[in-house]
């Protein structure tokens, strides 16, 4: 049932996001992956609101990799906003980062992060941590309970 | 000790005992001679056994010893027989004699008090000096006693005289019984010559003849012996001429008729005593002895009487002599009673001053004319060192070595006009220490006025004399000290009187000199305004010199000061306290003042400056703050931005030969080394970078500070390390228990990149030891990370702490350059320093000190 889940990339850097679609391309994961390129389009997508509009937002993503370093709303402020709504609150969030300045960590775990991995700068481990991290998330992981719609 | 000589004085008072001694034999001899007509010759000791025992109690052993042998020799000539006479006529009295004179001599020795007016010992010699003082009186005493003997004397005489009269009457009435005597003899025998003539006559019986011719002899002796009793009577001689002739007749009448008889019958020598008228011849002849008779007998009645008389006028005299005498002896003895009693007590009065004298820590010394010591208490030996024994006799200066504080000269005028001196005097111990000596002296004279000798007290002022130096050069740097203070010190007295202040004082409350100060507490009311900082003013009881006298003190007080005459004002600070006396009591107070007004307008400065730098500290800190801020974003983006693209080149390198290499073989060999060598830069730029943010962070990174087990981190990085390198053989020797008060993230992080390096650079050593320790280091424990890796050559070592400055190539041991900046910045951040020692292949030996130490 999660195959049909997609995975949402929050990411800026098309590079990046190339790299990370081919890792799970290798790791033969084939969700679907949605990839926003900021923040305000993250939220859009998650919320079903400007080009996402209309969007069940019931149907969360299996998984989110959440850069922090976005433009117009950063990663961190986007996590702040998806657990403060009711509907994204339970949404499995895996911050996705350059950085490993100890404020990010904190501040990740701190509004409530669900993993925190760093890119690495070997592609060789970054394949290697994206596989897994797709296994994990995908196969092993128990999704979280729908949110019920309000009244 | 001894002290005054024995005076002349002495020698006339010395004689009174033995005066007493000859006063009490002479009333002795009166007393027995009065009792002579009931004793005569018996028991004539008595009353001089009294004598000797009253001479012993009261005037020693000499005098009784005199007294007994007066005693024994008026004995021996007034009544020993015979008596008035030096001669002994029986052996026993003699022995008696040498009995009482024996026991008289033991009684002497034995009664007498043993020096009450003799000896040697000092209440003797105090008895002297008695004499000298009271010895004029006693003269008059002894001239008394004189006259007492004297009229003795007469009464002596007066008695010999009457009793040699009593004798001569009694010589004369005895006379008179002889003659008296003889006369009746010569009657008897002319009677009995007669009656045996008639015997004779009656019967021729030749008996009567014998007896006639006795008779006869015995009347011729009786007339003989009469007429030699009467040889100084004239008129008997006489009568007794006139008797011779008529007893002549008259025997001669009696032998012729007793030849009558015998030739011619009884007859015829009747007839002629009938005829020759004898019997009236007889008769003339008694008649003539009755005349002899009867003029002795009236001789007798005579005599009788004058001889009563004598006796009686002899014995008024004695009677009289004697009760004088008893009555002297009395008033002697009292008064020599008397005179002991002063004498004893004038003598314990002295003895007293002697011991006074004795006690005395004071040199009391006595000399003669020629200042010969003849007196020297224990004072004295005290403080020179000599014994009296020593000193005596010797010349006083001689003696002391004196060194005199004035001349010689001047100090003898001045004792012989004034009779006293005092002044100081230096005089040397025994011992060749030299004291000083405060000295009194007197001057005594003789009768004549010429000096005789020198009373001299000598205190011991060596002591006193150094406090009084010590003390007045205490005084002197004292007042050197408060003249060379730039403070005003003031002492003020338990009235507020100041008796020490210095020349800064003039100078604090601005008066042109010492001089002109005021010199109490109560005149500054008037003369100055008193502040406290806030400008209320200080009521006088709250003044410094009226807390310190309450007992209070103070530090650094500070008043704003303002004269009232001139209004210059200035600001003081003070210190106080009181000025306690032994017992603790407050005597005075002590004040020092100090003109701040300088410092004040300093300190004021100094705020001001203070403040500006503050504020100027604060844009410094607000532009630094910017400028850190700026940095953090500078490394953020670093390490975001600057690893994606490299993220990009080495996960596109790895698509390209991933999707080109192998199998389909359209890229060669030396294009897939191309694409490793673009990853392996890309991923050491990666390092680069991490090690770059590392730096940074450390520098940004705020401290916490806590007590960090050093040896605890190394193990654990050691045992990391240990993880990495398993084909290493790594021995960690890790001192237990080294800590540091620190920030422990930064801490383990220096020792990482150390123990890391050490690693490293013992690569080639295949037994690699690492040390982690401590070592004393000026005074400080620097921490030591010690190895036996390659080492390096310490002309290189000023640049190993910089940034990417590396001593090894990258293809020796690989590395950013970081580590050891890394390492300098935190132990800086902790105030530390760090230095390494090393040699090419030797090792290296990094140590680091950490600002605070636990």
């Amino acid at each position: 049932m999660n195959n049909y889940k997609v995975i949402l990339l929050i990411e800026d850097n098309s590079s990046d996001v190339d790299l990370t679609k081919r890792a799970l391309e290798k790791g033969r994961i084939a969700n679907e992956v949605v990839v926003a390129r900021d923040g305000k389009e993250a939220l859009d997508f998650l919320w079903g609101e400007g080009a996402f509009a209309g969007r069940d937002v019931s149907d969360l993503p299996a998984v989110t990799l959440l850069d922090l370093k976005l433009p117009k709303v950063p990663g961190l402020e986007v996590l702040r906003r998806v657990r403060a709504d009711a509907r994204t609150r339970r949404l499995p969030v895996v911050i996705l980062t350059s950085s490993k300045e100890e404020e990010d960590l904190a501040a990740g775990y701190d509004l409530g992060a669900n993993s925190y991995i760093r890119k690495p700068v070997d592609f060789k481990r970054f394949s290697e941590a994206i596989e897994q991290l797709g296994l994990y998330w995908l196969v092993w992981n128990e999704q979280p309970p729908k949110v019920k719609p309000p009244l | 000790m001894g002290f005054y000589n024995p005076a002349g004085f002495f020698k006339r008072f010395a004689t009174a005992p033995y005066a007493l001694a000859a006063l009490a034999v002479a009333a002795a001899i009166g007393l027995r001679l009065a009792f002579d007509p009931v004793l005569a010759s018996y028991s004539p000791y008595l009353p001089f056994v009294a004598a000797v025992l009253l001479v012993a109690r009261l005037g020693g052993r000499g005098p009784a010893l005199l007294a007994t042998a007066l005693s024994s020799l008026s004995v021996w000539y007034f009544f020993l027989e015979p008596r008035f006479s030096f001669a002994i006529s029986q052996p026993t009295a003699a022995v008696g004699l040498g009995l009482f004179s024996v026991i008289a001599i033991a009684l002497s020795l034995l009664e007498a008090p043993g020096g009450l007016l003799s000896g040697r010992d000092a209440a003797d010699r105090l008895k002297r000096s008695y004499a000298d003082e009271i010895g004029a009186p006693l003269l008059r005493r002894i001239a008394m006693m004189a006259g007492g003997a004297l009229a003795l004397g007469i009464l002596a005489s007066l008695l010999w005289s009457g009793f040699q009269r009593s004798m001569d009457a009694k010589r004369l009435v005895d006379h008179t019984y002889q003659v008296l005597n003889a006369a009746a003899a010569l009657r008897s025998s002319l009677e009995t010559a007669e009656t045996s003539q008639r015997g004779y006559l009656l019967t021729a019986n030749d008996r009567y003849l014998d007896a006639y011719e006795s008779a006869v002899v015995s009347e011729r002796r009786a007339r003989a012996s009469l007429r030699a009793l009467t040889v100084d009577s004239r008129v008997q001689q006489a009568r007794l001429d006139e008797f011779d002739r008529l007893v002549g007749t008259r025997l001669a009448l009696l032998a012729s008729a007793i030849e009558v008889r015998r030739r011619q019958g009884a007859e015829a020598a009747a007839n002629q005593v009938r005829s020759s008228g004898g019997k009236e011849l007889m008769d003339q002849l008694r008649a003539m002895v009755d005349a002899v008779d009867d003029e002795e007998r009236r001789l007798l009645e005579i005599r009788t009487m004058a001889a009563r008389a004598a006796d009686l006028r002899t014995r008024w005299i004695l009677g009289l002599g004697t009760g004088s005498l008893v009555l002297l002896l009395i008033l002697a003895g009292g008064s020599m009673e008397r005179h002991i009693h002063e004498r004893e007590r004038a003598e314990n009065v002295l003895a007293r001053q002697a011991r006074l004298i004795d006690l005395s820590h004071d040199a009391i010394i006595t000399a003669d004319g020629h200042r010969v010591i003849t007196g020297w208490n224990s004072g004295a030996q005290e403080m020179y060192g000599w014994t009296e024994k020593e000193a005596t006799g010797q010349v006083m200066h001689e003696l002391l070595h004196t060194g005199h504080s004035i001349p010689v000269s001047e100090m003898d005028r001045i004792l012989s006009q004034e009779g006293r001196w005092h002044g100081e005097l230096a005089h040397t111990r025994s011992n060749g220490r030299q004291i000083l000596v405060e000295s009194r002296q007197v001057l005594q004279r003789d009768n004549a006025g010429r000096p005789a000798g020198y009373l001299e007290i000598n205190r011991d002022i060596t002591e006193r004399k150094r406090a009084e130096e010590a003390l007045r050069e205490s005084r002197a740097r004292l007042e050197a000290a408060l003249a060379s203070m730039t403070d005003a010190v003031f002492i003020a007295d338990a009235e507020g009187r100041f008796i020490h202040f210095n020349d800064a004082f003039a100078r604090f409350h601005r008066f042109p000199g010492k001089e002109q100060c005021s010199t109490t507490f109560a005149e500054y009311p008037a003369i100055l305004d008193l502040c406290y900082a806030d400008g209320t003013p200080v009521p006088p009881e709250m003044w410094n010199v009226p807390r310190a006298l309450r007992g209070e003190t103070g530090n650094n007080v500070e008043f704003a000061l303002r004269r009232r005459d001139t209004g210059e004002s200035w600001v003081g600070s003070y210190c106080f306290g009181p000025v306690r006396d032994q017992g603790g009591r407050i005597v005075g107070a002590v004040v020092v003042a100090r003109d701040i007004t300088d410092r004040k307008r300093a300190e004021e400065e100094i705020r001001q400056l203070n403040t500006e730098l503050e504020q100027r500290v604060r844009e410094r800190t607000a532009e630094l703050e910017t400028a850190n801020r700026e940095l953090e974003a500078f490394a953020y983006s670093v390490s975001h931005d600057l690893r994606a693209p490299l993220r990009g080149i080495d996960g596109w390198s790895l698509a390209l030969m991933e999707d080109y290499c192998g199998e389909c073989e359209k890229l060669d060999g030396k294009g897939r080394s191309y694409l490793e060598r673009v990853r392996s830069e890309t991923q050491r730029m990666g390092h680069l970078i991490d090690d770059l943010l590392q730096l940074s962070r450390i520098t940004r990174a705020e401290m916490h500070r806590h007590a960090v087990d050093l040896s605890a981190t190394a193990e654990s990085v050691a045992a990391r390390l240990r993880d990495i390198h398993p084909q290493r053989c790594l021995e960690f020797a890790i001192r237990p228990g080294l800590t540091a008060f620190g920030d422990a993230r930064l801490l383990e992080i220096a020792l990482t990149n150390l123990l890391d390096n050490a690693v490293k650079f013992t690569g080639p050593r295949a037994h690699a030891r690492i040390e982690f320790d401590t070592v004393a280091c000026e005074g400080r424990t620097a921490f030591v990370v010690r190895d036996n890796g390659v080492g390096f050559d310490m002309a290189y070592a000023g640049t190993l702490f910089g940034a990417f400055q590396r001593l090894h190539s990258d293809s020796e041991f690989s590395g950013t350059g970081i580590g050891l900046a890394t390492v300098q910045r935190v132990v800086h951040r902790h105030g530390g320093r760090i230095w390494a020692e090393a040699a090419p292949d030797r090792g290296a030996a990094f140590y680091f000190t950490l600002g605070t130490e636990t």
